[in-house]
């Protein structure tokens, strides 16, 4: 079990996500950082179905009251297991009475805790990942305590040998794909689009909120669809940048769509952070 | 009535989109909802969702796809999709309470002009929607059948806060909230009646194609509907939906 003592400024347990329910409403959720959610699991050489704690900004203080193994990856945090500091992508083994205490991200937003237990909890539509009110709270809450299944085949063998590269922490280069409505820009918005530096106005699992000076004509459109990554442009030149608990529909013009892995980079910065957008398709890129 | 001219594909990522123009009359609404199901039918080992929109279908595949070779194959199913009206739809009949402490939006809109008021609810009570799909907010039902004369633009600010069950007009789109949000709607009444309970066992809710008409109830009728709810007890009003 594990106690959460405190529980940081926005933890929260994502799983796989509620994936095929999008015909409801219901956004898919999961880990903004799909990357470090596989690392997690390989580094622990588990299947890709369980749970993990996704912390943001400031990380929690956690006590474990029985043993298990844990690793941290993402995000880089002020991180000690009682006392002394950990590493990130370095499974550990923990004992009943260990404190592990994560604080300030360094590099990064969103650091995650997997341990090799399932933990239980409530799934609602195939999911326990937090999404209020799906879920009953969006966010994990100090006081609360953290069940594992008891039966579970312990697997100690974790798995160090796997090769991991945190580079993209501080990669700036969001690389994207030409979203539907790309065309609704002008040549020169185009131009600058992947020219200028963006900077991160507002974040949440939602989104991210980024202003740009790309006055837009109103269209009138009709609600379409949107996923994660999906950039969309507001008639003031906000880009809106759908994070995994963002709508299904969106009103605004899909300029853009980030490629899965540009996902991993843009969901790791935080408001004030810099970034580039670039095609991925370099023939794109040529067009400008 | 669509022709095949009429669909277009555009990729967002891993989401195929077929766009079309959005149609009205019973026949494209359904026929749209026979396609989706066929869609649905012909990929469902290859995605994780399928959605409609107003005007398109989109497919949400598990991994990246050669959208040559799908399209190909989308515009047979296209061919062949009759339009019959094979579609089984469920007319369902929802309590709306048009209080003032309902209404403030639609008062203001009409800047308190309680004769427009009147004409716009008794109107709008008469009318038959058409339900398209969820978006938004999960269970925020978007409803098509609103005439022209009818449509609200969305205010200029939106609310902080549109109450949960707020029947709400956006453009030619009415839609019911599912919960507490920020809204940009104009509100004309409430609906206690849960579009969708995400938590309860019976999934069965609104789909694509039902039809749904609003009816008038007073305040300690709302009242009632809303301590059965709680109470899980029955209540005529929550017996909404009729087969036919």
């Amino acid at each position: 079990m594990i106690e959460v003592l405190d529980a940081g400024y926005y933890t929260s347990i994502q799983d796989q996500g509620r994936k095929g329910h999008r015909h409801l409403g219901v956004p898919v959720s999961g880990a903004m950082d799909q990357k470090a959610f596989e690392l997690a699991h390989a580094l622990l050489g588990e299947q890709l179905h369980s749970s993990i704690i996704e912390c943001t900004l400031i990380g929690p203080k956690l006590m474990f009251h029985e043993r298990c193994s844990l690793v941290l990856t993402g995000a880089i945090m002020e991180a000690w297991l009682n006392g002394k500091p950990i590493k990130n992508n370095t499974p550990i083994h923990v004992f009943a009475g260990d404190e592990l205490k994560l604080r300030r991200v360094l590099i990064g937003l969103r650091t995650y805790v997997k341990i090799n237990k399932t933990l239980i909890l409530p799934a609602v539509l195939g999911s326990a990942s937090f999404y209020s009110p799906i879920t009953k709270s969006a966010y994990l809450k100090s006081g609360t305590h953290l069940f594992w299944m008891k039966n579970d085949r312990n697997n100690e063998h974790t798995n160090s040998k796997i090769r991991w590269d945190d580079s993209y922490l501080t990669d700036q280069n969001i690389y994207t794909e030409k979203g539907p409505e790309y065309g609704l820009l002008s040549n020169k918005q185009k131009k600058l689009l992947f020219k200028n530096i963006f900077k991160v106005e507002k974040q949440s699992r939602m989104g991210y909120r980024i202003g740009s000076a790309f006055e837009t004509e109103p269209v009138f459109m009709l609600s379409g669809a949107i996923r994660p990554g999906t950039v969309q442009i507001s008639p003031s030149g906000v880009l809106l940048i759908s994070g995994f608990d963002g709508q299904v529909t969106g009103g605004y013009p899909r300029i853009l769509q980030l490629t899965d892995q540009a996902m991993n980079v843009m969901f790791q910065k935080k408001e004030g952070d810099s970034v580039f957008f670039k095609f991925y398709n370099k023939l794109h890129q040529k067009e400008l | 009535m669509y022709a095949k001219k009429d669909f277009s594909f555009t990729n967002l990522g891993k989401t195929l989109i077929i766009n079309f123009p959005h149609q009205n009359d019973e026949k494209s609404v359904l026929f749209v909802v026979s396609l989706k199901d066929a869609i649905k039918a012909k990929y469902a080992d290859y995605i994780e969702d399928i959605t409609t929109t107003f005007n398109s279908i989109n497919l949400f595949f598990k991994s990246s796809y050669d959208k040559e070779s799908i399209v190909v194959n989308l515009l047979k199913i296209i061919d062949k999709t009759p339009y019959k009206l094979s579609v089984k739809t469920r007319k369902w009949k929802l309590p709306v309470c048009v209080d003032d402490e309902f209404t403030k939006d639609i008062s203001s809109f009409f800047k308190g002009n309680q004769q427009k008021i009147d004409w716009y609810l008794t109107k709008f009570f008469d009318l038959q929607f058409r339900f398209v799909f969820y978006g938004f907010l999960p269970g925020f039902p978007y409803l098509s059948g609103l005439p022209a004369n009818m449509a609200i633009a969305r205010k200029s600010i939106p609310n902080n806060l549109t109450p949960k069950g707020s029947v709400a007009i956006g453009g030619n789109q009415v839609g019911i909230y599912p919960q507490n949000s920020p809204g940009g709607w104009h509100v004309i009444g409430n609906c206690p009646f849960p579009i969708i309970e995400f938590y309860s066992a019976d999934q069965s809710s609104i789909i694509p194609g039902d039809q749904v008409q609003f009816y008038k109830i007073s305040k300690p009728e709302y009242v009632k509907v809303l301590e059965a709810l709680k109470t899980n007890s029955e209540h005529t009003y929550l017996k909404t939906f009729k087969d036919d």
